[in-house]
């Protein structure tokens, strides 16, 4: 009896160990942004993206999300402007005004540290156009410059599209 | 053992032609020994010849020898028999068990095989093939909308002059007009109106 439960013992974990993780499956298949002195790595079915938004150093979306406008619902848009007082200030500044507009929502407010650098995140909703889209802000400050990555997916999508966002966000290097 | 005796014989007979020569033995007893080694030399030549001819190269033994032996045989046989048929040995168990190794292999490789499909079935994988080409994004961390508050004008038909600090001084009522003197088509009033005389007929 003590033989038999020790084989079927064996039998479950050898076809537990034959399920393969998808985790695993999709990590390994990344693609590298290399420009604008910023590199990182994005998931492989992404592709680059043109930015619209000014001050735009980096953008890259996924292309099965473009909406019946053309435009990408996931993607990932890195901004840079020139450092102004400082870091805080002027995150402050930007989202005092954009919290104005009643279209934007503050969901949470983190202090983060990003590949060694301070960081300060901010995740907010936006509607426009009867849709609602979760947003999550990361700025970084690096070299007299702000950088903002800005990772943006529909609202109820936003979470599976995490593990996407972490990797861009995990990768970010400064040249 | 026929090929020692006759060797011996050989070895007496020069021993003894030997001792002829030296003189140390007697003409008498030289032929009488030499008479008797020759006869049994050709005895034993005889008999090898014998031998030879009936194809036995060994010495024949006795006929217990190969009786004992067909018995030791035929016992060994019948014990052999016996063994295979009544007694089970290690040997025997083992190769009639089944081989729990090789089944045990089996259904591992079967069950590594069964959870690798059991998992590419679940995870509905679809061949990654990078994507290409470009997409458009309108996504802006500073966006410019315009954040300056409208100003909404609220009109009322209602005006309020509380604002003004000096009163007004009530107006004049003006004086009643008198009351025009009601038109009557069908005479004169008058006191005595009734007084009109019938017409006559």
């Amino acid at each position: 009896m003590k033989r038999y439960i020790l084989i079927l013992f064996m039998v479950m974990v050898v076809a537990v160990s034959g399920c393969t993780s998808e985790d695993s499956g999709t990590e390994n298949q990344t693609k590298t942004f290399t420009a604008n002195n910023i590199s990182f790595e994005y998931p492989s079915d992404w592709v680059t993206a043109n930015s619209l938004a000014n001050d735009t150093v980096a953008a890259v979306g996924d292309p099965s999300s473009v909406d019946s406008s053309g435009l990408a619902q996931v993607s990932v848009v890195i901004q840079s402007k020139d450092l102004k007082g400082n870091l805080y200030d002027m995150y402050r500044a930007n989202y005092e005004a954009l919290f104005t507009n009643s279209s934007y929502r503050r969901v949470s407010e983190t202090n983060t540290t990003i590949g060694g650098y301070q960081a300060i995140e901010n995740i907010y909703t936006v509607t426009s156009s009867g849709t609602q889209k979760k947003q999550r802000a990361i700025w970084i400050e690096n070299n007299g410059r702000v950088y903002v990555i800005l990772c943006t997916a529909p609202a109820d999508k936003f979470d599976a599209e995490s593990r996407n966002f972490d990797l861009i966000v995990r990768t970010l290097r400064f040249l | 053992m026929i090929s020692q005796d006759k060797k011996m014989l050989l070895r007496q007979l020069k021993k003894l032609e030997r001792e002829r020569e030296e003189g140390s033995i007697s003409e008498k007893k030289y032929r009488s020994l030499r008479e008797q080694y020759t006869r049994e030399l050709e005895t034993l030549e005889a008999v090898e010849n014998i031998r030879r001819l009936q194809g036995q190269e060994t010495p024949e033994k006795p006929l217990d020898h190969w009786v004992e032996e067909s018995r030791i045989k035929k016992d060994r046989k019948e014990k052999e028999e016996l063994i295979e048929k009544y007694v089970r040995t290690d040997e025997t168990r083992r190769s009639k068990r089944p081989n729990l190794s090789l089944i045990g292999a089996i259904v591992l490789v079967v069950a590594f095989l069964f959870g690798t499909g059991f998992g590419l079935y679940f995870m509905n994988i679809q061949p990654e093939t990078p994507a290409t080409g470009t997409v458009t994004v309108n996504e802006s961390a500073f966006p410019s909308f315009n954040n300056t508050v409208k100003n909404v004008t609220v009109t009322s038909n209602k005006t309020f002059n509380k604002a003004n600090t000096t009163p007004q001084e009530p107006s004049t009522p003006s004086t009643p007009s008198t009351p025009s003197t009601p038109q009557d088509n069908q005479g004169t009033g008058g006191t005595g109106g009734n007084q009109n005389p019938p017409s006559s007929p």
